[in-house]
C-alpha cells in the first residue's frame, strides 16, 4: 500500500451504518432508505414492546427516522450508528408513554406486596393454567411473557428491550439511556429478578 | 455422610450474576462467583431460572413493517420539505410585500415632509407675520396721528425717547403713568394737527 494514500474520512469510519448516515449527510438520498430498510424492524418491535401499541409505535418508528433526517446536517460519526439511533428511539417512548399517562397492559389489582404487587406470579398462574395437555399454547405463552415485561418500570422494560432484541452491551444501553453502565448493571439485575419472580411458574409447564 | 456446605450471595454478588450471564461482570468477580456457583446447588438453581426466563423473552413478538415503508417514509420527508419550503415562500414574499409598503410608506411620508418644509420657506405664514407686527398694528393709530418726521425729531429733540431711567425731560410734560405704558408720541402738543395726515 502505497504511503502517500490518504484515506477519505468515510472509509476510517469502521461502523457501515455510521458511513451510510454520512452518506445520508452528503445528500444522497438511497443511503437513507437503506438505513430506513436495515433498521425499521428492529425500532419498530423495541417501540412495540416498550409502549405496547402498534398504531403507535408505527407511528413513532416513522418519527425516529424523520428525527435522524432532519437531524444528519449536525451529524458526528462519532459513536455507532445503533447508538445514536436507539438514543432517539428511547426518548421517543420515554415521551409517549409519559404523554399517555403509561397505560399499563394489565393494572395490578393489589399493591400490598412489594413493588410487583400480591404475588403476580401466583395471580398469573390463576389467570391462565396450563390447557388440559398441561402445556400452555405458543399464543399463551407470548402473552404471559408480554404482560410479565409490560410490568417491569419503564427504564428496566428498555434496558431488557435493548439488551435482548439488540445484544447492547452495558455500556451502550448507559449511552442510549443516559446512565452509567453500573447503574445499568443494577437496573437489568432487578428487571431479571423480577422476570423471574414473574414468569418462574411457567417454567416447568413449558 | 456430611452435608456440603452450602455459600450463600451477598447482595452485591446478586447483582453480579445477571452480568455474570451476560458476560459483564470484571474478570475478578467472575471468577470468586464462579467459585461459588460451583459450590453451591441453589446458586446454580437460580442461574438456571435466570437464564431461562430470559430465553422466555424469545417469545416477544418481533414485529415488521411493509418493505414500502422505506419509501414512504422518505416521501413524508419530502411531503414535509415541500410543506416547510411552501411556508418558508409565503414568508418571503410577506417580507418583500411588507418590506415595499414600509418602503413606500416612508417615501410619501419623506416627499410630505419636504413638501411641508418648501411650502413653509415659499409662503411665509401670514399670521406670524401679524403676530410679529402685532406691536405696530396695535399702536397704529397712534403713528398715523404723527403728522410727520420732522414732528418726531422735535420730540426726539424734547428727549420724549429717552430712557425712563435717565428721568423726564426737561420740558416735559408731568406724567404719573410709566412712559412705555403712554407715551408722549401718543399725546401731540399740537391739538389742531389731530387730523391724521397720509403717512
Amino acid at each position: 500500500m502505497s504511503t502517500t494514500d490518504t484515506p477519505s474520512k468515510e472509509s476510517l469510519i469502521v461502523d457501515p451504518d455510521a458511513r451510510l448516515m454520512v452518506q445520508v449527510k452528503d445528500g444522497d438520498e438511497s443511503a437513507f432508505e437503506e438505513l430506513v430498510a436495515k433498521y425499521q424492524d428492529r425500532v419498530l418491535t423495541v417501540l412495540f414492546n416498550a409502549i405496547g401499541s402498534r398504531e403507535e409505535a408505527e407511528d413513532l418508528t416513522q418519527e425516529v427516522f424523520l428525527r435522524v433526517y432532519r437531524a444528519r446536517h449536525g451529524y458526528q460519526p462519532s459513536a455507532k450508528f445503533s447508538t445514536w439511533i436507539f438514543t432517539i428511539t428511547n426518548n421517543l417512548a420515554m415521551n409517549a408513554r409519559r404523554s399517555r399517562k403509561v397505560r399499563r397492559t394489565v393494572a395490578i389489582q393489589s399493591r400490598d406486596s412489594g413493588p410487583l404487587g400480591a404475588r403476580p406470579q401466583e395471580q398469573l398462574v390463576a389467570e391462565k393454567s396450563p390447557s388440559a395437555s398441561g402445556q400452555l399454547h405458543a399464543s399463551e405463552v407470548a402473552e404471559m411473557v408480554r404482560e410479565a415485561v409490560g410490568k417491569l418500570d419503564e427504564r428496566q422494560r428498555m434496558a431488557v428491550l435493548l439488551n435482548k432484541f439488540e445484544d447492547l452491551g452495558y455500556a451502550e444501553i448507559a449511552q442510549i439511556m443516559g446512565t452509567t453502565p453500573s447503574a445499568i448493571k443494577s437496573l437489568l439485575s432487578r428487571a431479571r429478578t423480577n422476570l423471574r419472580e414473574m414468569l418462574e411458574p411457567y417454567l416447568d409447564v413449558m | 455422610m456430611q452435608p456440603q456446605h452450602q455459600p450463600r450471595l451477598s447482595d452485591d454478588e446478586r447483582i453480579n450474576l445477571v452480568a455474570f450471564l451476560d458476560g459483564e461482570l470484571a474478570e475478578a468477580d467472575a471468577i470468586k462467583l464462579e467459585d461459588k456457583v460451583a459450590r453451591s446447588v441453589s446458586v446454580r438453581r437460580e442461574i438456571q431460572a435466570l437464564e431461562k426466563t430470559w430465553n422466555m423473552l424469545d417469545w416477544l413478538p418481533r414485529l415488521e413493517l411493509p418493505e414500502e415503508f422505506a419509501s414512504q417514509t422518505v416521501t413524508r420527508i419530502h411531503t414535509q420539505q415541500l410543506r416547510a419550503e411552501m411556508i418558508e415562500g409565503r414568508l418571503k414574499r410577506f417580507t418583500i410585500i411588507a418590506g415595499k409598503i414600509v418602503g413606500w410608506a416612508a417615501c410619501v411620508l419623506a416627499a410630505a415632509g419636504v413638501g411641508f418644509a418648501a411650502i413653509r420657506l415659499a409662503w411665509p405664514d401670514p399670521t406670524r407675520e401679524l403676530i410679529n407686527d402685532l406691536e405696530i398694528v396695535e399702536n397704529l393709530d397712534s403713528y398715523r396721528a404723527i403728522p410727520d418726521i420732522e414732528f418726531l425729531d422735535s420730540l426726539a429733540k424734547l428727549g420724549a425717547f429717552s430712557e425712563p431711567a435717565a428721568g423726564p425731560a426737561p420740558g416735559a410734560a408731568p406724567n404719573e403713568t410709566a412712559p412705555d405704558e403712554n407715551p408722549p408720541a401718543e399725546k401731540p402738543p399740537d391739538q389742531n394737527a389731530s387730523e391724521p395726515k397720509a403717512p
